[in-house]
């Protein structure tokens, strides 16, 4: 077998379960490296043998509410649906437990953010309660963090006409973050006006510092990036999006990473005459992965769509509203290939307006058989295929 | 013989243990090798393959004659259905052997360029590993035992990754 070349054993460990690769670390040294070797996680990225392996993660706050650490639970997969309530509860010991900053004085305070995810990375920014302060990623499952270089702009904590992303360029194999920041308030609403406020700030791993490239989307954008075929997506902001009592959709803003082009691509349209749904509008649609492809969940008719490879919005799914009628729905990704969704529900008081954590609910919702399953767990709940040999520094 | 491969032209291949196997051209175009040396005209009617054994080679050859018989996808797109699934039971047929031929033949398709039976044994070979301990691995695949982590490291890889473990 030690005669085998390099490409051949790619191909045999490209082929093997992300789980059977861990243990296979140990077989020998030639083998520690093919498996820590960043190509081995291109093309297993490519390959997409592996179910979603869901991440569990919740804030573990210090008495006095402050947080003190994320902590992540890796859920082994289990296919049965009856026991999921049992698949979801996490570990009483975390896999992975990432540390707060310590605020700079005792009346300061620090809030830890989940932005998003790319590839099995995790990544979270540490804020003041008005600016964030510090980007990190996390890989949970090899235990590891890396802090990006020191942040030379303004970026608001609340992210409300800003947003960033974490890439993959694959034609350099390099990650990247990708930050969009709007310059202070813009003097008019005028697009045009706004757009001259927008720049683009790049960070390629392994460097030291922040590149501003010339390129900026159209509108501002907001929410989580969802990394698909190259390109990062984002929602173009509430505040900016183009209204009109015909479009009740948002644009999505996507930026091809290799080329660091940005483009736009305009919203599904639904055919459907079913009812709007009484709560909220389209600022609670969202940008969802839904098994490495980008998906949009439409807040006005609980639908899921996916944008397939010839940039058309196809329906994934339709959440029967019966279930979820007052609140908020957060679409967190897919549980399984067939393409099974979950969802968080959190129920708004209708008097009050008010949300609250102990209403929320966990569901499971079958994309063919439209049979939801409820669940009380309160931690926050990501699912998606891991493939976590990023080397996170070169 | 029948006429219609006494008509086509033939190409031989001797072994490393000098056995010769006289195949069709059609069947040797299999290889991707092979292929180019028809195409440069550097091949004489002998191509000596002093490194793959007649077990292998013969092993080799049935995959190829099978696989040139039978229709290509790309020649046709409404590709009779019987054809792949007869197939595939015939690759999941050819590729029951054992791990030491498997591994010779792997080699020797490599050498030949022959894609099908390189992502055909690659597949053979992960179905195998999968899911396995490492010390099964080194066992099924034979590593050599100079290469193997030291107990500290493989303890620290261990502790890395406990949950694959489980």
């Amino acid at each position: 077998m030690d005669g085998i070349p390099t490409n051949i054993m790619f191909h045999i460990l490209s082929r093997c379960p992300v789980k059977s690769l861990l243990c296979f670390r140990c077989v020998s040294k030639l083998w520690c490296k093919y498996i820590d070797d960043i190509y081995l996680a291109i093309i297993h990225d490519k390959r997409g043998i592996e179910e979603p392996t869901p991440i569990m993660f919740h804030l573990n706050p210090l008495p006095g509410r402050r947080p003190r650490s994320l902590c992540f639970h890796t859920i082994d997969h289990q296919s049965s649906a009856t026991n999921t309530l049992v698949m979801m509860k996490p570990k009483e010991v975390p896999d992975f437990e990432f540390l707060c900053k310590k605020p700079r004085s005792k009346s300061s305070i620090t809030n830890i953010e989940f932005l998003g995810s790319c590839n099995g990375l995790i990544y979270v920014s540490e804020s003041d309660g008005d600016l964030v302060t510090t980007l990190s990623v996390i890989h949970p499952i090899k235990k590891q963090c890396y802090e990006l270089p020191h942040l030379p702009f303004r970026f608001s904590c609340f992210m409300s006409r800003e947003s960033c992303g974490l890439c993959f360029d694959s034609s350099t194999n390099t990650l990247k973050m990708v930050c969009v920041l709007l310059n202070g308030h813009p003097p008019s609403e005028n697009p045009e006006e706004v757009r001259k406020n927008l720049y683009t700030m790049v960070h390629v791993f392994g460097t030291k510092s922040w590149q501003k490239i010339p390129q900026v989307p159209s509108y501002p954008i907001q929410g989580e990036a969802i990394f698909a075929n190259g390109c990062l997506h984002w929602l173009v902001s509430y505040h900016d999006s183009p209204k009109s009592p015909s479009k009740d959709k948002r644009h999505v803003v996507w930026f091809d990473v290799k080329k660091e082009e940005f483009g736009s691509i305009d919203p599904p349209e639904t055919t459907s005459n079913r009812p709007n749904r009484k709560y909220g509008n389209w600022s609670c649609d969202h940008l969802v992965n839904l098994n490495g492809q980008v998906g949009y969940f439409c807040n006005r008719t609980t639908e899921v769509w996916v944008l397939n490879h010839k940039n058309e919005w196809v329906l994934h799914c339709h959440i029967d509203d019966k279930h979820f009628s007052y609140g908020y729905i957060k679409v967190f990704g897919c549980l399984n290939k067939d393409g099974d969704v979950l969802i968080r529900f959190k129920k708004i008081n209708e008097k009050t307006s008010c949300s609250s954590f102990t209403t929320s609910k966990m569901a499971f919702y079958m994309n063919h058989t439209s049979l939801v399953e409820k669940m009380d767990i309160k931690q926050t709940l990501l699912c998606f295929p891991i493939a976590c040999f990023h080397s996170m520094t070169s | 013989m029948s006429t219609s491969s006494s008509s086509s032209k033939k190409i031989v291949l001797k072994s490393a243990d000098n056995e010769t196997f006289e195949i069709d051209e059609i069947v040797a175009l299999e290889s991707q090798a092979i292929k180019n040396m028809i195409e440069d005209e550097c091949a004489d009617n002998v191509i000596p393959l002093g490194n793959i054994d007649s077990k292998t080679l013969s092993k080799i050859i049935e995959y190829c004659k099978k696989h040139a018989e039978s229709p290509k996808k790309d020649d046709n797109a409404d590709i009779d259905e019987k054809a792949v699934e007869d197939l595939k039971s015939f690759d999941a047929e050819f590729a029951k052997v054992d791990m030491p031929l498997i591994q010779d033949i792997l080699m020797a398709a490599n050498f030949l360029n022959i894609d099908n039976l390189i992502g055909l044994m690659c597949r053979t070979i992960a179905d195998r590993i999968k899911g396995k301990t490492p010390e099964e691995i080194r066992k099924i695949l034979n590593i050599n035992k100079n290469d193997l982590l030291s107990p500290e490291q493989e303890a620290k890889a261990r502790e890395e990754n406990s949950w694959a473990f489980d």
